[in-house]
């Protein structure tokens, strides 16, 4: 489905990403792996078109996602959330989550003005479809909440159901429990789980914790100094050298 | 649950609708009492042309997070498009105000455009150089504005109805208010006004999200400068004269004042703004010369009282009164037991956990 071939991106004399090639498969949670400054990150930013590589190719079926600019990645279904989530403050959970809706509508402002039949009907769909994400992840409760006003858990939670009432066919989680409680660390790993069958969507799981990222995924790419260093299931990657030595080398 | 937080939902929505009610009831019957009054009734019909010229401005610089201290220059388009039309058109009462909009809203998208690019304090210099420019431009372009002597409008008439008592002007002048702010609220609850703010608050969250950032800029700008002409149209007929000294920076600033005061991001409190800030001009202005120093002062005073304006005084006391729920009670995940989800992340070594945090 989206497919990254030889892709390379560098900062100044800092390569964050470095001729990386790897495949997300349709339907299944696809870990991306690798410590602090691995370039994990960068990878996402790469694939939602906020950098550009100076080598490679992205694809996302079929289609070249390069040739897009960042604002119309959601519309061929890939949707993202961000690690220090980015939430729009100000507003209403319920209505951040309405916004993960809006790419879908055709309403322009005339129609918006005017309330035309299909910006009306599209209110409607709108907030039907956030309640229905605000139930899977069980915050009905704070849904007229301003977001920015909320726990840092609970922003956590409001930026991946942002992405995923946008009914994607690729999610891009990057770190989706990194800052949270231990128990909604757990809490969130069955959620993530449950999303692909769901959702009818693929997911890409980022993390640097293994724990989370083992227990979820059917595909792990590990990642260190922007190269790939190990790819293969969950057991494979548990008994990886490298990928051990390169979690060792973080912790000391 | 459901029911729970969709009780909620609407509650938050009547307090709302309560509130423009209200609002809406107090200007359509102030005429009745205070009806009789010329001067009276005269800074009631300024203070509506105005909160308009408000919340207009509000969407840019609340709304769209977009500086903007050139505002006068839209009301000034809007204000000559209707002397024009006044004089040489001819047009019916509703096609000369849409025009007066259509011209404003062109000019705004042409101020607008690179606006895409620019941030801050570029804006800020190019809708200060607007703002300064227009007058001028008035004054030299004698063939269409009338130069320095300006454009005078003798009659204001629809149809069969003409505006010529006090109270009509004012009627007149809060019909089309009304109308415009309704439609600039329906903006607001729709997915455009979503866009925009969603625009203000993260770039990055909006371009993920589909949101063309830099259209959207300049749609903010076409829409505000719109309703800003509008806004001058009616002003050209409550004045019944429009000339370039009308427009000046002062009054540009007196509107960015009173989308603060009122609160940004706040269509309620942008009326509430203009309507005190009128007042405040109104009683200052006997105490000649100093007018500007006690608008600035009582600026500042609201400021210091209220520092995200005057829209800000339901929400405090709301707290106040524990209407709302304290931050601490809230169910959801948090909550959940960290070992009903064991299952999950079996198989691997707790010692493989690296405490994740990373915030
Ligand atoms: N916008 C940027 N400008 C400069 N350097 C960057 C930028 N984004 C990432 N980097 C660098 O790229 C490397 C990879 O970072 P990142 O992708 O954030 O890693 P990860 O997400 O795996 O922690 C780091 O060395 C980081 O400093
Ligand atoms: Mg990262």
């Amino acid at each position: 489905m989206l497919e990254l071939d030889g892709v390379s991106l560098s900062f100044g004399g800092v390569r964050a990403v470095n001729n990386l090639s790897f495949e997300i498969p349709d339907g299944q949670i696809t870990a991306l792996i690798g410590p602090n400054g691995a370039g994990k990150t960068s990878i996402l930013n790469v694939i939602s078109r906020f950098y550009t590589p100076q080598h490679g190719r992205v694809t996302f079926d079929g289609k070249d996602l390069l040739q897009l600019p960042p604002s119309e990645i959601i519309d061929v279904g890939i949707a993202r959330s961000f690690q220090n989530v980015a939430l729009f403050k100000e507003l209403s959970v319920v209505d951040n989550l309405k916004i993960g809706t809006d790419h879908r509508s055709s309403a322009g402002l005339f129609s918006n003005m005017f309330r035309l039949p299909r910006a009306v009907k599209h209110e409607r769909d709108a907030r039907r479809e956030a309640e229905e994400v605000l139930e899977f992840l069980d915050i009905e409760a704070i849904a007229e909440r301003r977001s920015g006003t909320l726990s840092y858990g609970h922003q956590k939670l409001v930026d991946l159901g942002r992405a995923l009432v946008s009914r994607p066919k690729l999610l891009l989680l990057d770190e989706p429990a990194a800052g949270t409680s231990e128990g909604l660390k757990a809490w969130l790993a069955t959620k993530i789980k449950e999303i692909p069958e769901r959702f009818g969507c693929a997911v890409l799981l980022i993390d640097h914790d293994m724990l989370l990222v083992l227990g979820v995924s059917q595909k792990v790419v590990v990642v260190d100094f922007g190269s790939k260093i190990a790819q293969g299931t969950p057991d494979e990657i548990r008994q990886d050298r490298r990928v051990i030595a390169a979690y060792l080398g973080e912790e000391s | 649950m459901m029911p729970n937080s969709v009780s909620r939902l609407r509650k938050g929505h009547m307090a709302r609708r309560g509130g423009l009610a209200v609002g809406f009831l107090a200007f359509a019957l102030a005429p009745v009492f205070v009806g009789s009054n010329v001067t009276t009734m005269g800074i009631l019909t300024e203070a509506v042309i105005y909160a308009l010229v408000v919340v207009s401005l509000n969407l840019l610089v609340g709304f769209a997070g977009l500086v903007s201290i050139g505002q006068a220059g839209f009301l000034a388009v809007g204000a000559y498009a209707a002397g024009y039309s006044a004089n040489h058109l001819h047009l019916a009462l509703p096609l000369e105000l849409l025009l007066s909009g259509i011209l404003a809203g062109l000019v705004g998208f042409i101020l607008g455009l690179p606006s895409g690019r620019l941030r801050g304090h570029y804006l800020v210099i190019i809708t200060l150089g607007f703002g300064l420019a227009v007058p001028q431009i008035a004054l030299e372009a004698t063939d269409i504005t009338n130069g320095f002597t300006g454009l005078s409008i003798s009659n204001t008439q629809f149809g069969p109805i003409v505006m010529n008592s006090p109270r009509a002007m004012y009627y007149f002048a809060f019909v089309v208010v009304a109308i415009s702010m309704m439609l600039i609220l329906l903006v607001l609850a729709s997915k455009s006004g979503r866009a925009i703010m969603a625009v203000r608050d993260s770039e990055a969250a909006a371009l993920a999200m589909g949101i063309p950032v830099a259209r959207t800029k300049v749609i903010v700008f076409t829409l505000s400068a719109f309703f800003c002409g509008i806004a001058g149209d009616l002003f050209a007929h409550f004045e019944g004269l429009v000339t370039p000294a009308d427009f000046t920076l002062a009054l540009s600033l007196f509107f960015l004042a009173a989308v603060i005061v009122g609160g940004l991001g706040s269509v309620g409190g942008s009326i509430v703004g203009a309507l005190v800030l009128v007042y405040v001009q109104t009683r200052s202005a006997s105490v000649g010369g100093y007018s500007e120093f006690i608008i600035g002062a009582a600026v500042v005073v609201v400021l210091m009282l209220f520092p995200e304006g005057l829209a800000s005084i339901p929400a405090l006391l709301g707290r106040k009164l524990h209407l709302t729920r304290g931050v601490g009670e809230l169910p959801g995940p948090d909550a959940a037991e960290p070992g009903e989800v064991s299952s999950v992340i079996a198989g691997a070594d707790p010692g493989d956990h690296q405490g994740g945090v990373n915030a």
